[in-house]
């Protein structure tokens, strides 16, 4: 059954300045969950704080709004109490770099099949603009009273380094694009993250659209035999110097496209399910926990360990 | 005659020095002996060296506190005995190594430099020379028996006896220490003999060689002092089966049994045992009555680890709002991180049970010592106006139910529930008895948790009670915000839903505080006519009550007002019985004394006197008992108590 | 490559300044003798003993202030009559005995 990426809007008022990438971003992220057929009733989505945190009241599903920075405990929490369900976290640069950069970090030790989406428009839009944690040095945009005195992280870097085992970067613009690249991810089976670049008219006057379509390039437009998939770790030896190489290409060209992808390293549920009992069939939300109001140990035999007969 | 036994013992000695073991092994001795027993340990914030103890009391009826002098101690090192000399009482005896009475006070490097200088002072004082020997004289002057162990000599022997390298050569010192203290005190080497076997079931090797050690403690006892000073008559409760468990332990039980199905934490003391002791059991057998209605043999709960509080506590929402029942562990360092989600949790009305164990602040304080100060920090703990319900407990048993209960609440009231508990409890160590922690007594509540939520739910659905239908996720769509919303839980500033949403939750409270019943809001333990009250809370409980004991044997008639629920606060019962006292006394261990500032602020009730304690170390009965006499002579508004090392 | 000999324990004969011996990391009077793999004690001696030589570039533990040193300073601590080791010996199931301290 064919679905329709309306099903996946809701009647909220989409409330994002006008040319905001957000919208783009929307859109790709509606129609890919549609060409993925994923049922609302199954999909889960956290956002933190930020405009990019109103995402999850214009995509139907289960929503979790949750505080400035924490989209990805939240949804580490959702997929650990539920497996079933098909996790998607998002937040800004501000959000997942700056206040939530230890989430942003630990979740690739866990490789959990979550999906992280960055909307990455290096500024702190909901608070008139101040510099976010990808904005370089020196440069001033507009509501700034002065320079920015903080380098910009590299995202990618960082996830590469977290353990991420899929890595892609696109642009709010191109939305067919950006959907594929949010499908490959949510299939990919442990933690995915999407880069998104995104233009904020409203407070980023120097990375505007113009500024942007002037730099990206797709990874496999370029090099077709571009090949970021990674299956054993010699084979990660091999291309880890070139991934790297295009995860740090910054300036005149921006490299779009799928960077890294490793298939070799288990997800944080096949961990759960070789250490407790039926965690498959019964994860935390799904298991019983009572026989009519009756617990279902005692204590007794249960902690026999500490049990001493006189 | 076994009503007459209250035995109270110490052993110290450096930390990684077979003080916990040796502990343990008493412990276990006096429990298969037949009597119930409490041990509580005291520690620095240090891994290994610094001196740390364990304080021991047996009786037939449980006892609620310990004191010192206590009537024996094993003194493992210099530092020990440097640091609990005056701790025996005259007529009691110390276990101490020979081979520390010539070591110098200035060389004990990890000693407290304050309490090398204030023993300085005391030995120049009185002329004595600043070494072991003269610390045991000064006891030994004061009437306690002194008895030494070649402690070297002896290890030998049990190397060449035992025929084989004594990798554990450390927890041999530690057994012949704790073998001369009970067998002098007139516990059968057998028992002791047993106790080791029980605590070292799991390594042979060890348990034979700590039995043969003990039997070399035993034989240089009877050659050198000519066996026993006492007889110690075989307790009251032989035969029975007891669970010998730390507070921490106790909850982590009383959560499983709860139907926990996740915990998130982030390690910091005194709490992360709890959770590691929970990790340790993660996997769970069903109980007969279970296994046939389910057909299932094992279940499991998941102990997740996060990378600080924040993701502790969020993670935990976020399992909660996916359906599962979840609760968080901390201590005030990391529930002050986790402040962060509390209104989150309360806009959202997500269920999660934080587990707090209190410890002395403020900042890292004392972090591996007793503090009560955290009251506040929970009451008020969130931004915004923040309804929570918080409950303390004051002992192991009470420990257990609340834990469960916690977590019935949380569903019930889809609402953060903070249990205040602290390091004293966490870390003493009681026998409990089999209809004590009884797991049919629990009833296992969810609340309006709804299997099949249609396409209309309404996850803020505004309801008479103020509690809406709570789907998990997986089985319709819904919105869930920390955002102010509509029923749907679409994000509004409107002007009525706002009112309509506030009310809502108002209402939830109020159904929380007319729900819970009034025994477990507030406890008034004693007479109910005594004209004195003393009103505390947390795990000062027993220590009270065994005081109102001490109290009544002085002619002194006090009972004891517990509060047990801090919100919804349990405003009519608190002022009933302490406007019926002619003198109320508030027992508290922190400097702000936070209960009474709750009291007077939500009461009206001002009052007047004050015990408290900011050591660290744990309160005692006597200490409580002797403040109360002096308010009530003298009229005292603060009576500061300071007992332990 | 092993640093210049710098200071050497006295020769007393006896395992507590023999460079074979590890003091246990609390119970200072027993140890553990690497040549004979076993515990012995402090006083304890044997035809194998070798007084402790202090290197530059290496790190001792202090038994009698209980904590590791330089070379410098065990240098210095050997004049004041301080007992300096290899290492301490630490049993290998201590971790029953520690508590969580922070």
């Amino acid at each position: 059954m064919e679905r329709s990426w309306l099903e996946y809007k809701t009647d909220a008022w989409v409330q994002w300045c006008p040319g905001c990438g957000n919208f783009g971003i929307l859109n790709a992220l509606h129609r890919a969950l549609a060409e993925l057929d994923i049922p609302p009733e199954k999909l889960a989505i956290v956002t933190g704080i930020g405009c990019s945190g109103r995402t999850c009241y214009y995509v139907k599903g289960n929503s979790m709004h949750s505080v400035h920075g924490r989209a990805i405990p939240a949804a580490t929490g959702i997929k650990i109490a539920n497996p079933d369900l098909v996790v998607i976290a998002e937040g800004g640069d501000g959000d997942m770099l700056g206040i939530g950069v230890e989430h942003f970090v630990s979740v690739g030790r866990r490789n959990i099949d979550i999906t992280v989406i960055v909307h990455d428009n290096a500024v702190y839009g909901l608070t008139k603009g101040q510099a976010g944690p990808t904005l370089p040095s020196w440069w001033r945009t507009k509501a700034l009273p002065g320079p920015n005195l903080h380098d910009n992280l590299n995202p990618l870097l960082l996830a590469l380094a977290s353990g991420y085992t899929f890595i892609a970067r696109g642009y709010a613009y191109h939305v067919s694009q950006t959907k594929e690249l949010i499908k490959k991810a949510i299939e990919h089976k442990g933690t995915s993250l999407v880069h998104i670049l995104q233009p904020c008219p409203t407070y980023n006057n120097i990375m505007t659209k113009e500024w942007y379509e002037e730099r990206i390039y797709y990874l496999e437009e370029e090099n077709p035999d571009w090949d970021p998939v990674v299956t054993s770790q010699d084979e990660f030896t091999k291309k880890i110097g070139d991934i790297m190489g295009k995860m740090v290409e910054w300036g005149a060209r921006i490299p779009l496209g799928v960077f890294y992808v490793n298939i070799a390293k288990d997800t944080f549920e096949q961990r759960l399910e070789k250490v407790i009992a039926d965690y498959r069939k019964y994860p935390p939300a799904k298991r019983p926990v009572h026989v009519n109001g009756k617990p279902l140990i005692d204590p007794w035999t249960i902690f026999a360990d500490k049990v001493i007969k006189t | 005659m076994t009503e007459n036994v209250d035995l109270k013992l110490l052993i110290g000695g450096p930390q990684g020095g077979g003080i916990e073991s040796a502990g343990q092994i008493v412990l276990k001795s006096l429990v298969l002996k037949g009597y119930q027993v409490i041990g509580t340990r005291e520690y620095q914030s240090n891994i290994i060296g610094a001196h740390s103890y364990f304080t021991i009391r047996a009786r037939a009826e449980r006892p609620g506190a310990i004191h010192f002098p206590v009537d024996a101690a094993t003194l493992l090192d210099a530092e020990s005995i440097f640091t609990h000399f005056q701790d025996v009482k005259p007529g009691g005896f110390i276990i101490y190594d020979k081979s520390a009475v010539n070591t110098k006070l200035r060389l004990i490097a990890p000693m407290p430099k304050p309490l090398k200088q204030r023993l300085e002072e005391f030995f120049k004082s009185r002329g004595l020379e600043p070494v072991a020997g003269s610390a045991l004289k000064v006891a030994e002057e004061n009437g306690v028996k002194l008895i030494g162990l070649p402690m070297k000599d002896l290890v030998r022997s049990v190397a060449k006896e035992a025929g084989a390298p004594l990798s554990r050569a450390g927890k041999t010192v530690n057994t012949m220490g704790l073998t001369a203290m009970l067998y002098f005190s007139g516990v059968e080497p057998s028992w002791i003999e047993k106790a080791i076997n029980v605590h070292f079931a799991a390594k042979k090797k060890v348990a034979d060689m700590n039995v043969l050690a003990s039997k070399l403690a035993v034989e240089y006892i009877d050659d050198t002092y000519g066996g026993p000073c006492c007889f110690l008559p075989e307790g009251p409760n032989l035969g029975k089966e007891v669970m010998l468990v730390t507070g921490n332990e106790i909850v982590a039980i009383g959560k499983a049994v709860g139907g926990l199905t996740m915990q998130t934490y982030y390690p910091i003391t005194p709490a992360s045992d709890e959770a590691l002791f929970l990790e340790g059991h993660r996997n769970l057998d069903l109980a007969p009555w279970a296994e046939e209605a389910l057909h299932l043999k094992r279940i499991g709960s998941v102990v997740l680890q996060t990378e600080d509080e924040l993701s502790a506590i969020i993670a935990a929402l976020g399992a909660a709002a996916a359906g599962a029942r979840v609760a968080t562990s901390t201590s005030g360092p990391g529930f002050a991180l986790m402040n962060e989600a509390i209104s989150l949790a309360i806009m959202a009305e997500l269920p999660v049970v934080i587990t707090v164990w209190m410890r002395g602040g403020p900042s890292t304080g004392l972090p591996t010592r007793e503090g009560q100060q955290d009251l506040l920090h929970a009451m008020f703990s969130g931004h915004g106006d923040n309804p929570k319900i918080v409950l303390a407990s004051g002992d192991h048993v009470e420990a257990y139910y609340d834990a469960a209960k916690a977590l019935n609440w949380a569903e019930k009231y889809q609402t953060p529930v903070i249990h205040l508990l602290d390091k004293y409890l966490a870390s003493t160590v009681t026998n409990i008895h089999r209809e004590e922690i009884d797991p049919l007594k629990i009833t296992i509540e969810r609340g309006k948790l709804v299997e099949n939520p249609g396409p209309d739910y309404k996850r803020y659905q505004i309801t008479e009670d103020g509690i809406s239908p709570r789907a998990p996720m997986g089985k319709t769509t819904m919105v869930i915000t920390g955002l102010e919303h509509t029923e749907d839980g679409m994000p509004t500033e409107d002007p009525v839903v706002r009112e309509q949403m506030m009310a809502k939750r108002r209402r939830k409270f109020e159904t929380i505080a007319k729900e819970i019943p009034a025994s477990e809001k507030v406890v008034l333990h004693g007479d109910p006519d005594a004209k004195v009250t003393i009103v505390s809370w947390g795990s000062t409980k027993p220590i009270i009550l065994e005081a109102l004991k001490l109290l009544e044997a002085d002619g002194v008639k006090a009972n004891f007002l517990q509060i047990r629920l801090f919100q919804p606060f349990p405003v009519k019962e608190v002022l009933d019985y302490l406007t019926r006292a002619e003198t109320v006394i508030d027992v508290e261990q922190n400097d702000l004394l936070q209960a009474a500032f709750l009291i007077r602020g939500y009461t009206g009730f001002e009052i007047k006197h004050f015990v408290k304690k900011l050591t660290g170390r744990a309160l005692w009965d006597k200490e409580v008992a002797w403040a109360v006499k002096r308010i009530l002579e003298k009229g005292d508004r603060e009576v500061v108590v300071s007992g332990g090392a | 490559m092993k640093g210049r000999i710098i200071a050497r324990a006295p020769a007393t004969g006896k395992c507590e300044t023999c460079k074979y011996w590890r003091p246990h990391v609390v119970y200072d009077y027993i140890g553990y003798c690497e040549k004979h793999r076993r515990i012995t004690m402090n006083d304890d001696t044997c035809p194998y003993y070798e007084p402790l030589e202090i290197r530059e570039g290496e790190f001792y533990w202090c038994s009698t202030c209980k904590t590791r040193v330089s070379w410098e300073e065990a240098a210095e601590y050997l004049k004041k009559g301080y007992l300096l080791h290899r290492g301490a010996y630490v049993e290998p199931d201590i971790k029953e005995e520690l508590y969580s301290v922070f």
